[in-house]
């Protein structure tokens, strides 16, 4: 299976710069390694990766021990943005830094929608 | 509620996630994901956040066990599990030469961080091409026997073994304090 | 109990650096892995005395250092093996023959450094090989000049004079990581410049990368440096993070045992008490 990182960075780019308020984005496999990202200059990859991950994983098990079932997202707020983590099928992790200032259900529906482009090429 | 954590590190593969599930009686909280990196090599599995076991061994005393993910990626893990520790032992596969380095970094990274006693346990030492513990002792950086921490050997998968390391470290740290009141 | 593994593995560096760390006398063995073109393998010898290194060759034979008095032409080989019969069972061959007057002090230091230095010093760039520690392998007086060299001074020799670092790449410390370094006061080795540069930095703060960009040296080179005072035992690699440690570095782990009941000191955790030590340790010794 041979995944096309270029096709990956593509979407993310494109996601990130025709949508407002994201500030950047990557995919990572859920051990924590960069597929592909867009992230903020001065912001490490690889870092952002395992970060990602652990974070994702952490979630998977509140979700199970304590009965809230499957993870679909996680959230961060924090005062100066969001950072929102969704599952992208088995293989990746889907990370997404916006601003304060985004619209949370407009962020949601770009998330989504890129989501599906993500899982095209990660199929 | 009195809670002791100890904290369970090393370089991949050196049995941490196994350590943990050997002794704890609670099911393990694992955060282990499918390996796609080099650690592939050696198992299917890697721990990505933290384990944790638990022993209770009292109405209001428990151990609490974390695991550390192996690789330097999550070294931001390795900073929050080591600040609330008490102890920690690090474990190093003593076939595996290519990583004692590895383990030596992520020594250096807890000395810095955190003061707290700590042991070495070697795992995998029936493997061929074991190395003994006086040779580790020094590919580890301590050239000294009387001024190193304690080298214990540990069977990861045997819950006695385990239990017999952890005693190791529980003693070596409070070493004052348990004879003080034996 | 015998060492031994890859060198891709545990590298040459390393290996005399524990060698010497542990005082170890004995015969150092590497042989390199076939050569893809010629299928052939060599096996070089390294005698270690107290951790240091007393003779090399890539025999066992003992007529290694007589064949090179003899490719001197300082004396034949024959001539050699006759006057080293008279030599007591625990001299070393060249310090005997300098005592009978048959070599110069002069000429002993030129046979120890075709000897040892130079052949040793080209073992670095190996990218693989086996090796063997054997611990009882006996002291080879007939390929001893008398002279000795320390591991610190032929992988320093050795590593500066390396060219192609790739079989070392993944020993080198990260970028990322800073140095620290874990002597007292200044190195007693003779270091070069950039050398004497790099150990300026070596306080635990400032990343590898960052200290080439101050030295204006490429970051690859301030690596090789860094490893260079690494495996000499002058400093150790500290990966850094973003945030900086709280608390300072205690290298020695023995005499600071202090309870942390008593002391409270440990860092985050709260103390425990000795009853519940005493519970853990009970309940512990159940399951032995």
């Amino acid at each position: 299976m041979a995944i096309s990182t270029e096709k990956l960075t593509h979407i993310l780019q494109s996601f990130v710069t025709s949508t407002t308020d994201i500030q950047g984005a990557a995919v990572v496999t859920p051990d924590g390694l960069p597929l592909a990202a867009s992230l903020p200059g001065g912001m490490d990859e690889e870092r952002v990766s395992a970060m990602s991950a652990a974070m994702l994983s952490l979630g998977d098990r509140i979700g199970s021990e304590l009965a809230r079932g499957g993870i679909d997202r996680i959230y961060v707020e924090g005062d100066k943005g969001y950072g929102i983590l969704t599952s992208c099928g088995e293989d990746a992790v889907f990370l997404v830094l916006a601003d304060k200032a985004a619209k949370q259900g407009l962020l949601l529906l770009e998330i989504k929608r890129t989501l599906s482009d993500l899982k095209a090429v990660l199929m | 509620m009195e809670i002791m954590r100890l904290v369970v590190t090393g370089p991949v593969g050196a049995g941490k996630s196994t350590f943990i599930r050997s002794v704890s009686e609670i099911e393990v909280v694992d955060t282990d994901r499918r390996a796609t990196d080099e650690a592939l090599l050696i198992k299917k599995r890697t721990t990505v956040a933290f384990d944790f076991g638990r022993l209770q061994f009292g109405p209001d005393m428990a151990l609490h066990l974390y695991g550390t993910p192996g690789q330097s990626r999550f070294d931001f893990m390795w900073d929050i599990l080591i600040q609330k520790a008490h102890a920690y032992i690090l474990l190093v596969a003593a076939h595996r030469p290519h990583e004692f380095r590895e383990a030596r970094r992520i020594m250096m990274f807890m000395k810095q961080r955190s003061p707290v006693p700590m042991i070495i346990g070697l795992t995998h030492t029936d493997c061929p091409g074991a190395w003994d513990a006086a040779n580790i002792a020094l590919a580890l950086g301590y050239p000294n026997p009387s001024r190193r921490p304690p080298v214990v050997t540990v069977n990861a998968n045997e819950t006695a073994s385990v239990a017999q390391a952890v005693i190791a470290l529980v003693q070596h740290t409070w070493s004052g304090s348990l004879a003080a009141t034996s | 109990m015998t060492v031994t593994g890859y060198l891709a593995d545990f590298s040459l560096p390393e290996l005399f650096q524990l060698l010497e760390q542990g005082n170890k006398t004995g015969l150092l063995t590497i042989c390199t892995l076939a050569d893809t073109k010629t299928a052939e393998r060599y096996n070089h010898h390294i005698w270690f005395s107290q951790g240091q290194i007393v003779a090399a060759g890539n025999t066992l034979d003992q007529r290694g250092l007589m064949g090179l008095i003899a490719r001197r032409g300082w004396m034949g080989d024959n001539a050699v093996s006759r006057l080293a019969q008279t030599c007591q069972i625990n001299t070393p061959l060249g310090l005997c023959l300098k005592n009978q007057g048959v070599l110069t002090a002069e000429q002993l230091k030129l046979l120890f450094y075709t000897q040892v230095m130079r052949q040793v010093c080209a073992l670095f760039a190996l990218p693989d090989g086996w090796f063997q520690f054997d611990p009882k392998a006996p002291t080879p007086r007939a390929e001893m000049t008398g002279l000795i060299a320390t591991a610190t001074d032929v992988t320093l020799a050795g590593l500066r004079a390396l060219k192609d670092w790739a079989a070392l790449d993944e020993k080198l410390p990260a970028p990322t990581s800073a140095l620290v370094s874990v002597i007292e006061g200044k190195p007693n080795l003779r270091l070069n410049p950039n050398e004497w540069q790099v150990w300026e930095f070596t306080n635990g703060t400032m990343a590898v990368a960052d200290v080439a960009k101050q030295l204006n040296l490429p970051v690859a080179k301030v690596q090789q440096i860094a490893f260079r005072l690494i495996v000499t035992g002058l400093a150790e690699e500290m990966p850094l993070m973003a945030a900086p440690p709280p608390s300072s570095l205690a290298l020695d782990d023995a005499p600071e045992l202090e309870p942390s009941i008593a002391s409270g000191k440990t860092a985050g955790a709260a103390p425990v008490s000795a009853s519940f030590l005493q519970n853990l340790v009970g309940f512990l010794k159940s399951k032995v």
